[in-house]
């Protein structure tokens, strides 16, 4: 049937819609209210930028200036032999 | 049965209870927001990383495609990198000698995304077929010298806008699309195993344009949309995502895992980069770029990237600035976009190689480019 056509149709069409869209914001109101729940037993945020800081800062990083060891001899692989000007050959 | 009046009351109601406790949420996490990672870090005494001018340098240029390079992917464990253009190919690059190894013309040229498998053997692409296309690279090429397609995965009805496998599992790819969905499938079989979004509650609301996979707990993903959310999904349970995190204004276009699995980084057109904490769902950071006077808008973020440590957070923006944030500081500490052999077009996509010892650009120039240190290291 054409959408807008007759009256009663047009009316059940409107109800599974409007309920379906009812029962996916009821559903969302209870996550909502789990999560709410949750944020009342979550630390502030002060207490995860500990770890934060320890994990940017202990592990190797090749493209710091500074960085922890242990340093690996292939990071530099990319200024080793032949460079840039090789043109493919396929 | 209740009449469709007293339905419309009910959803009225219902649409205002769902308001007020999102309200709430907003409220209770603002009161969390006790610092972020900038003002942690200085209060700490950190002081931001300095690069000397030739300290990152572009050390390769891969030439080959002709039209605009949208996406890349390293190989985890050699130097090959898979880039797909708008010229409908994807080509398999052994980044150290800047030679392609493959060059795979597209049935449908309207490619968006590629990824690499993690053996190797296999690349994906998809686009606007809304198709998830796989290519063993050790598949006999044809007359034309075309690798024939080993597997199409069919079932979004969207645009593939964004493709990767689950590490270490070279059967297992989730892709992302404009259907507003994301599903896990069985490359072997081209099953549809889990679809994340679309009918269920609590998925994405609107076109889903990237996902990242969680290396350390690769059951978890996150998805980042047109909504202006990114949701975190467990890939055993695609009933509902397991949280929607909230604070963009814009398209989330970059989407990408902290290296600790821990935290996620986010890439908007609202012209942002943000941190997450993934367990507690607080915003950690924003990294906001100053206005330009030039610009009459505000350049968006295109893809964002970590370096192996997540000292540095490389944002693409859509003005061809490439921006190197030190994640702790909040500030921009190089931008590669005014570097010498820059690309001269927007930069579309970036990744670091397994080791992390290169970045790769892709840009609308044409060309991708690799990025290393070639400066003095200091090893602490």
């Amino acid at each position: 049937m054409q959408a807008g056509g007759g009256g009663d149709a047009g009316d059940t069409r409107g109800r599974h819609r409007i309920q379906a869209e009812l029962k996916k914001l009821e559903q969302e109101a209870r996550f909502l209210e789990e999560e709410l729940e949750e944020l009342d037993k979550t630390d502030k945020v002060s207490a995860a930028l500990q770890e934060l800081m320890v994990t940017a800062e202990s592990k190797a990083d090749p493209l710091l200036p500074v960085t922890t060891g242990p340093a690996c001899q292939s990071w530099d692989r990319w200024f080793e032999g032949p460079q840039d000007l090789r043109r493919c050959k396929c | 049965m209740a009449s469709v009046a007293e339905l419309k009351e009910k959803h009225a109601a219902a649409t205002a209870s769902v308001n007020s406790l999102r309200e709430r949420l907003r409220q209770r996490r603002q009161m969390l927001l006790d610092t972020d990672v900038e003002r942690y870090s200085r209060t700490q005494g950190r002081t931001p990383v300095s690069f000397n001018p030739t300290d990152l340098v572009c050390c390769r240029t891969l030439q080959g495609h002709s039209g605009k390079v949208y996406s890349l992917d390293w190989t985890p464990e050699k130097n090959w990198i898979v880039s797909a253009s708008q010229d409908g190919r994807l080509i398999v690059w052994n980044a150290l000698t800047s030679q392609k190894t493959h060059a795979i013309k597209l049935h449908c040229p309207w490619v968006m995304t590629c990824a690499f498998a993690p053996n190797g053997q296999s690349v994906a692409c998809g686009g606007l077929d809304s198709a998830c296309s796989i290519f063993n690279l050790n598949s006999q090429a044809d007359r034309d010298g075309n690798i024939p397609v080993s597997r199409i995965l069919t079932g979004h009805k969207g645009y593939v806008s964004s493709c990767q496998y689950v590490p270490d599992q070279e059967t297992r790819l989730i892709t992302s699309s404009g259907d507003q969905t994301c599903v896990l499938w069985d490359v072997t079989t081209g099953q549809r195993i889990s679809i994340f979004g679309g009918e269920f509650p609590s998925g994405h609301t609107a076109d889903v344009l990237s996902l990242s996979i969680n290396s350390s707990i690769s059951n978890m993903f996150v998805s980042g949309s047109c909504d202006a959310t990114v949701r975190l999904w467990d890939i055993r349970i695609a009933s509902r995502a397991v949280r929607t995190y909230h604070g963009h204004e814009g398209d989330i276009n970059s989407v990408k895992f902290f290296p600790d699995g821990q935290r996620f980084g986010t890439g908007s057109d609202d012209g942002t980069c943000r941190l997450f904490d993934v367990r507690t769902g607080h915003q950690l950071q924003v990294y906001s770029r100053e206005p330009d006077r030039n610009d009459n808008e505000l350049p968006t973020v295109t893809s964002i990237a970590f370096s192996i440590s997540g000292r540095l957070l490389f944002a693409g923006y859509s003005n061809g600035d490439c921006y190197v944030w030190d994640t702790l500081l909040a500030e921009v500490v190089l931008n590669l976009g005014n570097l010498q052999n820059s690309h001269e077009g927007r930069i579309s996509c970036l990744g670091l190689s397994s080791d992390g010892s290169a970045l790769c650009t892709g840009s609308w120039d044409k060309n991708l480019k690799i990025w290393a240190f070639s400066g003095h290291r200091k090893i602490v």
